[in-house]
């Protein structure tokens, strides 16, 4: 593929970009900071702290391993890289959408695309799977963790792209990236066919731009607001006219749509085009901080001080863009782990998810986490805009907060899915039998480019997608009006699922009896964070409750036959406090 | 007394009155004597996330410049919905039009704010804080709004996002908003609550704020699933996810329960390709779902006392691209409607003539809208709210 010979292009550029401005770097004043002086304390909470924002958490017995260990022997093993993990076979463009539509009339070639459209979201759908199997694999945490970031900083969305190929083309760029090189990235990003069709590149052309990517090029991908004029962004808009792609997925330069005119760009004179823009970005002093400044706020969740952000923009810097001195540094850093980061990032779906299988060691079909995430805001390949997901607080609201809690006793099976959904899915029957189709304005015909990157709200799973249900009753229609969340997990944990865990063998291999000692498992188990002191007296008050109810003392719980049901029900209520939702 | 919102639900004040059922704070009102006509008062902010093509919205057909410059894009005459010789409204808005001609519209020309940002999120920002400092404020509009206007109710579900994504309009540090999709589901199953707010700090400002949020949700819970349940209605709403949220958003204001500020997103305007289909359908889901809505409550006290804003983050390019869409852009229209509203044209129209970097220059601070929202539709202090003064426009 054309694009994969350019990574080695672009050593070479930032090599000969930086060979001036190293120097400048090194002698200036106060481009290099001092480096942190405290030491870092290496204990349990901060073992721990270290999985959950480099990874996805940690297992007690895997806290314990790595507190024998020394931290810059933790971090290195995270920062060089873990297990390779499978790749999924992507296929490329079927046969069907190399067809040649020109001869067929409008309704075959409805029904082509249809086609198309099914089998193509079915290997989204497949590879979001992927992905976060991937994820609770802990194979490769620190790279699936900087992953999640840079998907959602060069974001690009499967519902403008619409090719899931394209989608998992760009995201194996950025997953062999995320602990490489940006400077790579950023070169690769402007030659990537999803992100060219997603921000609209794919029609600018000479004597009739379309803004949208250098916009968002500058704006999201490098430089941020304020670092720029609006001339900057019409000037780079030609820059970028003919960077096309073809079928087959390959990077494309159309010399006939490309303006070979003279363009000033940032100061830079020059017949300049994309890849000129490109150093001319990694030139600005605004890009490395921009870079540096939003990956620190990934994981520490607070924006980082100026102080920090001079030293860690200059590593940034002198490293040429490469990730693995800057990621090192940061995790060893002893304010990485001050009580203003610990334990106070409210964690995004994925997070949640995946964290809770990786803590309680469970296995839980993907296809249950993809949607459940997705019905939290977080459905991966589909981010809500082209700023990506917003991170922190915002991932919570009321609504939010109660359907964490049941999902998560969806997982456990101490919550019917039809409990849950059952509304909605009584009301998509009763659409079924002759309501109101729906009108949104979204599946007319003309609007057959849905070309909105600000939209946020349906599925991927489309309308006309054609379900395989056991509900005969559930027409089309119906279906429309029934979320992708029930659709797809109706067989897989409605009434056929039985979560894989057996919390009472564990309480016994482990030697535990009481409540007290069950309280502090369940909690170690459940929480990402030290769990807050009220929070074990409540949940013994709880099991305490629960074993009068069943007429047994202390001690006695594991013994009784429902002890396995009280042991989930307590765990559920654990992944529904609000400290559950912390990392 | 102000009661702080913390301190009443420490003393579980918030889950008393949950298990009564109680309607917010207005009973109180009128107990203490404080109640007035502005006592049920509603706003329902309709966000269109993307920037709204103001010039295929509010259409100057007759504009040489409109012309020239839109030429795959262009509305013709008569496909619009005219309004005098330089306006007229898109094809599809027909529930608005006529709304227009009851005098119940009225429609806030060349809306905007100094040095307009093309930036969606930059610019969004400014919309929600009411200051061009954006975020830096630490908090959205609409909180300080109600503080201002209502400062004895403490029901949560005072303000309410109808839907997924909740906007900054309605963020403030120290809560978290009440947004939910689909009433029915807005509720804990099998094992809930597991903590509950004490009122004492753990020492983690995270996990309090959380907590808060659980006791919000406990406390908010019943009450709207309940609304919606209980709510009846002759008028058929569109099956869009618009129109449902329109639906819930009447049911709340029916029931009383709160709802100060129902806030509601119809995202897909950024336009900035083949725009003509897609936008005409936006503007046919936006009109479709206030037609319901307004026929829903006309004739009502509910109707009477609910005023709707619909803005954008901004408006978008007057030439089209070369891609049959068009760019980020400045300025655009914002429609009131309601009851209330004394219709007609606000503001003023943008000079096609006099382009400001190929963008229509704003004529008009979209903050006159907030202010006339905060003055003389909640009695609020519009320079407690927005931070400054600006001169209310007689909409309402």
């Amino acid at each position: 593929m054309s694009i994969k010979s350019s990574a080695t292009c672009v050593a070479v550029l930032v090599l000969t970009l930086f060979g001036a401005s190293l120097a400048v770097a090194q002698n200036g004043p106060e481009a290099r900071a001092e480096a942190p002086s405290r030491r870092l304390v290496w204990n349990a909470r901060t073992v721990e702290h270290l999985y959950n924002r480099a990874g996805f958490g940690a297992t007690p017995e895997q806290v314990e391993e790595a507190l024998a260990r020394r931290p810059e022997d933790v971090v290195e093993e995270l920062v060089s890289g873990g297990r390779e993990v499978e790749p999924f076979y992507v296929e490329g463009p079927t046969p069907l959408q190399r067809m040649d539509e020109s001869g067929l009339t409008g309704s075959e070639r409805a029904r082509l695309r249809s086609a198309i459209r099914g089998a193509d979201r079915k290997q989204m759908s497949a590879y979001s799977q992927w992905w976060l199997d991937a994820m609770a694999s802990g194979a490769d945490p620190l790279r699936d963790r900087m992953t999640l970031f840079w998907h959602g900083f060069f974001t690009s969305s499967y519902r403008d792209v619409r090719r899931s190929d394209l989608m998992a083309q760009q995201h194996e760029m950025l997953r062999s990236e995320a602990l490489g090189s940006y400077a790579v990235m950023l070169f690769e990003i402007v030659h990537d066919p999803a992100m060219l069709k997603y921000l609209n590149n794919d029609v600018n052309k000479k004597g009739a731009n379309n803004e949208n990517f250098a916009r968002e090029l500058m704006e999201l991908f490098s430089l941020g607001e304020g670092n720029y004029t609006e001339q900057d962004i019409k000037e780079v808009a030609r820059a970028l006219t003919g960077m096309r792609f073809d079928l087959e997925g390959d990077y494309k330069f159309r010399r006939g749509q490309h303006d070979f005119g003279k363009k000033t760009v940032l100061g830079e004179k020059g017949r300049l085009d994309g890849e000129d823009v490109v150093e001319i970005l990694l030139e600005q002093e605004a890009c490395a901080r921009y870079v540096a400044g939003r990956v620190i706020e990934f994981l520490e969740g607070v924006a980082p001080s100026e102080q920090r952000l001079d030293f860690y923009s200059a590593l940034l810097r002198e490293s040429k863009y490469e990730l693995a001195p800057l990621l090192r540094s940061l995790l060893l850093d002893p304010d990485f782990y001050r009580d203003e980061v610990v334990g106070t990032r409210v964690q995004g779906p994925v997070d949640f998810a995946v964290g809770a299988m990786i803590r309680l060691e469970m296995r839980v079909p993907a296809t249950f986490v993809r949607e459940a995430t997705a019905e939290l805001g977080q459905e991966l390949f589909l981010p809500p805009s082209v700023k990506g997901w917003e991170e922190g607080p915002a991932w919570i609201t009321t609504s939010s907060l109660m359907l964490r809690g049941n999902l998560a006793g969806m997982m456990l099976g101490v919550v019917d899915l039809n409990a849950v959904f059952g509304d909605r899915i009584a009301r998509a029957r009763e659409l079924a039998r002759g309501g109101e189709p729906r009108r949104d304005g979204f599946d007319s015909p003309e609007s057959e480019v849905d070309d909105d990157t600000m939209r946020g709200n349906d599925d991927m799973m489309g309308d006309d997608e054609m379900m395989e249900s056991d509900d005969g009753a559930l027409k089309q229609r119906g279906k429309q009006d029934l979320p992708k969340v029930i659709r797809d997990l109706r067989g897989e944990i409605g009434s056929n699922y039985i979560p894989r865990i057996n919390l009472r063998w564990r309480m016994q291999r482990a030697g535990l009896t009481r409540d007290a000692e069950i309280a502090t498992y369940l909690l170690d188990a459940g929480l990402a964070i030290e769990a807050p002191e009220d929070l074990h007296t409540r949940l013994m008050g709880r099991l305490r409750g629960e074993r009068d109810q069943l007429g047994v003392k202390d001690g006695e719980l594991l013994n009784h036959p429902e002890a396995e049901k009280v042991l989930r029900r307590a765990l559920h209520w654990v992944l529904s406090t609000p400290a559950a939702q912390l990392s | 007394m102000k009661l702080d919102r913390r301190t009443f639900l420490s003393a579980g004040g918030s889950l008393l009155a949950a298990s009564l059922g109680a309607p917010r704070a207005s009973a109180a009102l009128r107990l203490f004597g404080g109640g007035d006509e502005r006592e049920g008062r509603t706003l329902v902010l309709i966000q269109l996330a993307g920037g709204n093509d103001g010039l295929s919205t509010v259409v100057p057909y007759a504009h040489p410049v409109y012309q020239s410059t839109r030429t795959s894009i262009r509305h013709k005459q008569d496909e619009l919905l005219v309004i005098d010789d330089e306006r007229a409204l898109n094809g599809k808005l027909v529930g608005l039009k006529s709304l227009y001609d009851a005098g119940k519209l009225a429609i806030v020309e060349g809306a905007g704010y100094p040095n307009g940002i093309r930036s969606h999120f930059k610019s969004f920002d400014v919309w929600h804080t009411a200051s061009t400092e954006g975020r830096a404020v630490g908090e959205g509009w609409v909180p300080r709004l109600v503080r201002d206007a209502f400062p004895r109710e403490d029901a949560p579900e005072r303000t309410v996002h109808i839907g997924k994504r909740v906007p900054y309009s309605l963020h403030s540090p120290d809560s978290a908003p009440i947004a939910f999709e689909v009433p029915e589901s807005y509720r804990w199953f099998g094992e809930a609550p597991g903590e509950v707010a004490s009122g004492e700090s753990t020492g983690n400002p995270a996990l309090d704020k959380l907590r808060g949020v659980q006791a919000d949700a406990s406390a908010s819970s019943q009450r709207i699933r309940s609304a919606a349940r209980k709510y009846k209605t002759s008028v058929q709403y569109p099956n869009s996810e618009f129109g449902r949220a329109l639906r819930v958003a009447a049911a709340l204001i029916d029931a009383r329960i709160g709802g100060r500020v129902i806030s509601i997103e119809v995202g897909g305007f950024d336009t900035h390709k083949t725009q003509r289909g897609t936008h005409d359908n936006l503007m046919k889901t936006l009109d479709d779902g206030l037609a319901s809505f307004t026929a829903d409550l006309r004739g009502r006290t509910a109707g009477d006392e609910t005023l709707v804003v619909v803005f954008s983050e901004f408006g978008r390019r007057v030439a089209e691209n070369g891609s049959r869409g068009t760019d980020h852009g400045r300025a655009g229209p914002m429609f009131v409607l309601g009851t209330p509203v004394a219709g007609g044209l606000y503001g003023e129209a943008p000079n096609l003539d006099r382009l400001e970097s190929g963008d229509l220059a704003f004529t008009t601070d979209f903050r006159r809208v907030y202010a006339t929202v905060c003055e003389r539709w909640f009695g609020a202090n519009t320079k407690a709210v927005l931070g400054a003064d600006y001169e209310a426009l007689k909409f309402v």
